[in-house]
C-alpha cells in the first residue's frame, strides 16, 4: 500500500470512530431509550446475530435479485432509449415529456399502482427498480452521445466507417464515462425502488424487515440493523459500478 | 447503402493488398519529377480536380461561395503543397478530394475513376491528431486496419511495421494522453497510412509543432515518402514548409478559392534543409508571398 493510500484508509477510519463515538455520547447524554436510539454497539451485536441467525441474509438475498434485475433491465433500456433520444429529435420531441412526467411523479406515489398492475410477486418490485433507475441513466446516455466529439465522427466516416461500426468504436466508447455517470447514480437509486417496492406490497426483503422490526417484532436494533445493511448494500454496489467503470473506462 | 456496392470485394482487395510482403516498401521506381515529362504514363494515384466548386449555406443569407472553379492534376506520386490565405477553402478542398464533402459543381477522379464518398486508396491526416483518447497508439493505427475488416494477424505485423516506420515502436502501448504532440501526430501520421493509401491527403499537419520540430518532421515525411512514393497534397500555411516538401507549390485565391499559380519547386530530391538557403528558394518564396499580399 502506497503511503497516500495508507493515510487515505487512515482517515476514514478515523471518521468512522469519530461518528461511533459521537452517536454513542448522543445515546449516553441524551438518555434515550433502546426503542427510539440504541447505542453502537447494541446495533451491532443485533446486527451479527441477525447475520449469524440468516434473518438478515434471507432478506439481503431477496432485495438484491430485485435490484439486479430492475437495474439490469432499467439500465439496458435506459441506454437504448438515451442513444434514441440523443440522435432523434423527433423522439426527443415526442418521449421527453412523458419520460420527465414519469421522474416528477414520485415512485412512493406509484408503487401502489404498479403493485396492483403487476400482482405482489417479484415482477412488480423489477418494474418499481428498472423504473427509477432510468431517468437518470438515460438522460447521462443521451447527454454523452450527444457530446461525442463531430472530429471523431468525421474521423470515422473518413475511414469509411459503417453504421454499426460508428457505434461501437466511437459513440459507445466516447460516452461512457458519461453513461457511467448514470448508472452511478441509478445503482443507488435501485436501492431505494427495491425498498419502497418491498414496502407497497411483498413478504420479503430488508424493506419489509424494516416493517416487522418496527411492527410486529418491534427489535428497534433489528430495524437498526437492517438500515445498516440496506446502506452497506447501496455503498457495495456503488463500488462495484465504479470498478467496472475503471476497468472499462480506463486511462484516457 | 455503402456496404452493399463492392463495398466487401473492395476490403477483400485492400487486404490481399496489405498482405503483400512489399506493402510499405520501396514501389518499383518511378520518374524523378513527372511534372517535367506530360507524356510520362500515369502512375497509381493520379488525382485530378476538375472544376470543384462548393458554397456553403449560411442560416438565411446567400450562401458563401468557398471554391470557385478548382483545377488541378496532380500526377500519381507527386508532392503537391496548396498555399493560400485563411478562408480560401483549402481545407475544404482537401474534403472534397477525401470524398467527406460533394461539391455543388465539378469532379474529384483518381486514376480516372470519380471520387464519391471516403474511398481506401486515401489517407487523410487533420491539423489535431484526433486519436481515439481510450485506445493505446497501436489500437489508434489499428483503427482503419480494424474498420476495414482485415485479420488480426494482418493488423498486428502491419501495425508494428507503421509504428517502426514512424518512430513509435517504444511507446506502442501507451495512450495518447501521456505523448507529445508530435508523436501523437506521428501516430495520427501512421494511422493514415496503415491502409497503404495511392494518395496522402495532409491538413496543415504539423502546424502545432514549432519550428525546428516541423523541419524535422517534413524532413522525416519526405523519407517516408521515399519508400512509398505516395501523392502527397499537403494543405499548409508556411511558405518555407511548401518549398521543402513540394515538387510544385499551388497558390490559392482568398475566398471563394480558385488556384492562383502553380509554382515547381525547381530542387531535386532528396531535399536538404540547406535548399532553403539557396537563392532559387528566396525567388520562389517572393513570389509566392507576392501573390499572397497582391490577392489579399
Amino acid at each position: 500500500m502506497s503511503p497516500s493510500a495508507a493515510r487515505t484508509w487512515l482517515a476514514a477510519l478515523v471518521a468512522l470512530a469519530v461518528f461511533l463515538v459521537a452517536w454513542k455520547l448522543v445515546v449516553v447524554v441524551g438518555g434515550y431509550p433502546v426503542f427510539i436510539l440504541p447505542p453502537p454497539e447494541t446495533v451491532l451485536t443485533r446486527f451479527v446475530g441477525a447475520w449469524a441467525d440468516g434473518t438478515l441474509e434471507r432478506h439481503t438475498a431477496a432485495t438484491l435479485v430485485e435490484i439486479a434485475l430492475g437495474f439490469a433491465i432499467g439500465a439496458v433500456l435506459a441506454i437504448v432509449v438515451g442513444y434514441l433520444l440523443a440522435r432523434s429529435r423527433l423522439a426527443e420531441r415526442l418521449l421527453s415529456p412523458y419520460l420527465v412526467a414519469a421522474q416528477a411523479t414520485p415512485i412512493l406515489a406509484l408503487a401502489p399502482v404498479l403493485v396492483l398492475w403487476f400482482g405482489p410477486g417479484l415482477a412488480a418490485r423489477v418494474v418499481i427498480c428498472a423504473l427509477i433507475v432510468f431517468f437518470p441513466i438515460a438522460v447521462a446516455t443521451m447527454v454523452g452521445i450527444r457530446a461525442v466529439d463531430a472530429d471523431l465522427l468525421e474521423l470515422g466516416r473518413s475511414l469509411r466507417a459503417r453504421p454499426g461500426q460508428v457505434l461501437t468504436t466511437l459513440e459507445v466508447p466516447a460516452a461512457l464515462p458519461s453513461i457511467f455517470g448514470g448508472l452511478r447514480v441509478g445503482v443507488t437509486l435501485a436501492v431505494v425502488g427495491a425498498i419502497v417496492g418491498e414496502w407497497a406490497g411483498a413478504d420479503q426483503g430488508l424493506g419489509v424487515l424494516v416493517n416487522l422490526a418496527r411492527g410486529s417484532l418491534f427489535d428497534i436494533p433489528l430495524l437498526f440493523a437492517t438500515l445498516l445493511t440496506i446502506a452497506l448494500v447501496g455503498v457495495v454496489l456503488y463500488l462495484a459500478v465504479l470498478a467496472i467503470e475503471r476497468r472499462l473506462v480506463g486511462v484516457r | 447503402m455503402s456496404a452493399g456496392d463492392g463495398g466487401d470485394g473492395g476490403d477483400r482487395r485492400l487486404i490481399d493488398r496489405l498482405l503483400e510482403p512489399d506493402a510499405l516498401r520501396a514501389q518499383p521506381p518511378r520518374v524523378a519529377n513527372p511534372v517535367v515529362d506530360p507524356d510520362a504514363p500515369r502512375l497509381p494515384g493520379h488525382v485530378e480536380l476538375l472544376g470543384i466548386a462548393k458554397a456553403f449555406e449560411r442560416g438565411r443569407g446567400p450562401a458563401r461561395p468557398a471554391l470557385a472553379d478548382v483545377e488541378l492534376v496532380v500526377p500519381g506520386g507527386q508532392i503537391v503543397a496548396l498555399i493560400g490565405p485563411n478562408g480560401s477553402g483549402k481545407s475544404t478542398l482537401l474534403r472534397i478530394v477525401a470524398g467527406l464533402i460533394r461539391p455543388d459543381r465539378g469532379e474529384v477522379r483518381i486514376d480516372g475513376a470519380p471520387i464519391t464518398r471516403p474511398d481506401a486508396r486515401i489517407g487523410l491526416v487533420f491539423q489535431e491528431p484526433r486519436l481515439l483518447p481510450w485506445r493505446t497508439v497501436r489500437g489508434n493505427v489499428a483503427y482503419p486496419l480494424e474498420l476495414a475488416g482485415a485479420p488480426r494477424s494482418v493488423i498486428d505485423d502491419r501495425v508494428t511495421e507503421l509504428l517502426d516506420l514512424v518512430g513509435l515502436d517504444t511507446s506502442a502501448d501507451v495512450v495518447p494522453s501521456r505523448l507529445s504532440g508530435g508523436m501523437r501526430q506521428r501516430a495520427a501520421l501512421a494511422r493514415g497510412l496503415a491502409l497503404a493509401p495511392e494518395v496522402l491527403l495532409l491538413d496543415e499537419p504539423f502546424s502545432a509543432l514549432d519550428a525546428l520540430t516541423r523541419d524535422r518532421f517534413n524532413l522525416e515525411l519526405l523519407k517516408l515518402w521515399n519508400r512509398m512514393r505516395t501523392t502527397i497534397v499537403l494543405v499548409t500555411h508556411s511558405i518555407q514548409e511548401a518549398i521543402l516538401v513540394a515538387d510544385r507549390v499551388v497558390v490559392l485565391s482568398p475566398g471563394p478559392g480558385h488556384v492562383l499559380a502553380d509554382l515547381r519547386v525547381p530542387f531535386d530530391r532528396p531535399r536538404r534543409l540547406a535548399m532553403l538557403d539557396a537563392p532559387e528558394a528566396g525567388v520562389l518564396a517572393g513570389r509566392i508571398r507576392e501573390l499572397l499580399e497582391a490577392a489579399a
